[in-house]
């Protein structure tokens, strides 16, 4: 059950007419600036904005699920249609099952993914002419994996094996030009009969599938690939002490995290704002301290508190005024900690968060 | 050169642990004195930061004491400490630290003997590792 759309412009028009006949109140996705120069998330009720609405898009200058958490929308009746990344989507899974979003008001549309740039490098071609018409189109349309040499897709988008949306409303398949809407839940089915006049059609998608299994085993092997390469690398407590030795703790890595939603977050508090006479102890005992101090320690509390519910989004990366190399470190150990108790982040909405429950009999040999 | 004394940072159940180590004293039974203790409410209160800091700024061993399972003075709080135990234990070991310097026991009240023993075989293992190699180093 499924609706064909030959252009992209079509699905605009599909949301622009939801807008019109308030099937839903307000969009939420990515627009294009004033300037034209870049894409910015955004929330809007007026139709006409929908011209600027970008839906299939290589960037993500911030995590949607992040945004919607800080938002809410509980203290209002407005019924928002969400386009997401499928790791967004993913996020979303999380945040509903940690009760910071409530999805009963929101339709989710996803698609399948052709990943991301990181925000300067997509603001940089935009600018040169070169985004999205080459980079935009191969990824999305064609099914072409990025050319790792030539492009710079951002490092999760690389190593992502769940460019596919499984939870989301609805979503967008793409097979060169021509697009198609799947509804996937009851929600999203109700959202394409109110909204087109022509019938769903019944689509075998075979052919289709056997392109997306081709590009997401390749990504597979990016993804072991770089596993091996990580491991190798970070073997060591002194290795990893060095992956970070540039963190200046100004923790926009946690800011920008869609599972760091604690708003008493022990790194949101005073506690490391320590008394000057704390300093003259370290010095007796240690003679050298870091300063700002817990760099480490910092890293080390995230990994604990929020690697179960990692996504491996990458927002981590692209926040990080400094540059280190996140994505690997959340992604391949939060993989890590969720095999423990046969949990994957995002693949369920019934799959209970690991640090949330418990078994009685369980882990014996701790 | 006198031989390396470990150092252990113990947070221990106020219901059993604490109270079995209290009972290790009344009743005199000797142990080393390696362990620092800080009383907790519940095996389930300690963040694994509390564990972290500790290593990080020098300890050679940690000790989390709680209640057995199904002891729980709140009935689950020692069910979720062995969840984080197992995830900082997997974390640690991804980042090739140690992991067998964070102990995680069930010590009930009665069990003096028990925690004495549990502390001259940590002592024991800890001299075997040797000191912790984050111990005062100020780049972290």
């Amino acid at each position: 059950m499924t609706i064909v759309i030959q252009n992209v412009s079509e699905i605009k028009d599909l949301i622009k007419k939801s807008l019109e006949n308030k099937l839903y109140d307000a969009v939420l996705g990515l627009f294009w600036d004033n300037n034209n120069n870049t894409v910015h998330l955004a929330i809007t009720s007026e139709p006409k904005n929908i011209d600027k609405l970008e839906i299939l898009c290589p960037s993500m200058p911030v995590q949607a699920a992040r945004v919607i958490s800080n938002i809410k929308f509980t203290e209002t009746d407005l019924r928002v249609l969400c386009i997401v990344k499928p790791c967004e989507m993913r996020a979303v899974v999380e945040l509903v099952k940690l009760k910071q979003i409530i999805p009963d008001k929101l339709i989710f549309m996803s698609m399948d993914c052709g990943g991301a740039l990181e925000p300067e490098i997509f603001k940089k071609l935009v600018e040169d002419g070169k985004a999205p018409v080459s980079i935009y189109l191969k990824a999305y349309d064609n099914f072409i994996d990025f050319s790792y040499e030539t492009e710079h897709p951002r490092f999760a988008c690389k190593i992502c094996d769940k460019c596919i949306p499984k939870l989301s409303d609805l979503r967008i398949r793409s097979y060169g030009k021509t697009k198609y809407i799947e509804p996937l839940t009851e929600k999203g089915k109700k959202f394409l009969m109110d909204v087109t006049e022509s019938t769903l059609e019944q689509i075998n998608f075979e052919f289709y599938d056997r392109e997306i299994n081709k590009l997401v085993k390749n990504r597979v092997e990016i993804r072991n690939k770089e596993r091996e390469i990580f491991k190798k690398e970070v073997s060591s407590i002194d290795a990893f002490t060095k992956e970070l030795s540039a963190c200046i703790r100004c923790h926009n890595c946690m800011v920008n995290c869609p599972a760091d939603y604690c708003k008493e977050c022990i790194f949101r508090s005073p506690v490391f704002d320590h008394p000057s006479e704390n300093y003259s102890l370290w010095l007796e005992r240690k003679g050298y301290v870091r300063l700002p101090s817990d760099t480490l320690l910092f890293h080390l509390t995230r990994l604990n508190h929020m690697s179960t519910s990692c996504v491996s989004c990458g927002m981590c990366e692209t926040s990080c005024p400094v540059g280190i190399r996140l994505t690997r470190i959340f992604s391949f150990i939060g993989e890590e900690t969720q095999k423990i108790f046969n949990y994957e982040s995002g693949r369920s909405f019934d799959e209970e968060l690991p640090v949330a429950t418990f078994r009685e009999k369980e882990l014996d040999k701790i | 050169m006198s031989e390396f004394e470990p150092k252990i940072i113990g947070f221990l159940c106020n219901w059993c642990t604490y109270t079995g180590a209290d009972l290790a004293g009344t009743a005199r039974i000797q142990y080393p004195p390696n362990i620092r203790v800080i009383r907790m409410m519940c095996s389930g209160g300690v963040d694994m930061v509390y564990v972290m800091k500790a290593l990080l700024e020098g300890a050679d061993g940690v000790l989390i004491g709680g209640c057995h399972p199904g002891d729980c003075h709140y009935q689950s709080g020692n069910f979720k400490a062995r969840r984080r135990v197992a995830i900082l234990k997997k974390i640690l070991q991804q980042l090739g630290f140690n992991e067998d310097r964070v102990w995680l026991r069930w010590i009930s009240a009665s069990e003096g003997k028990k925690f004495a023993n549990t502390v001259t075989e940590m002592v024991e293992h800890l001299k075997k590792l040797g000191p912790n190699p984050l111990k005062l180093n100020g780049n972290i």
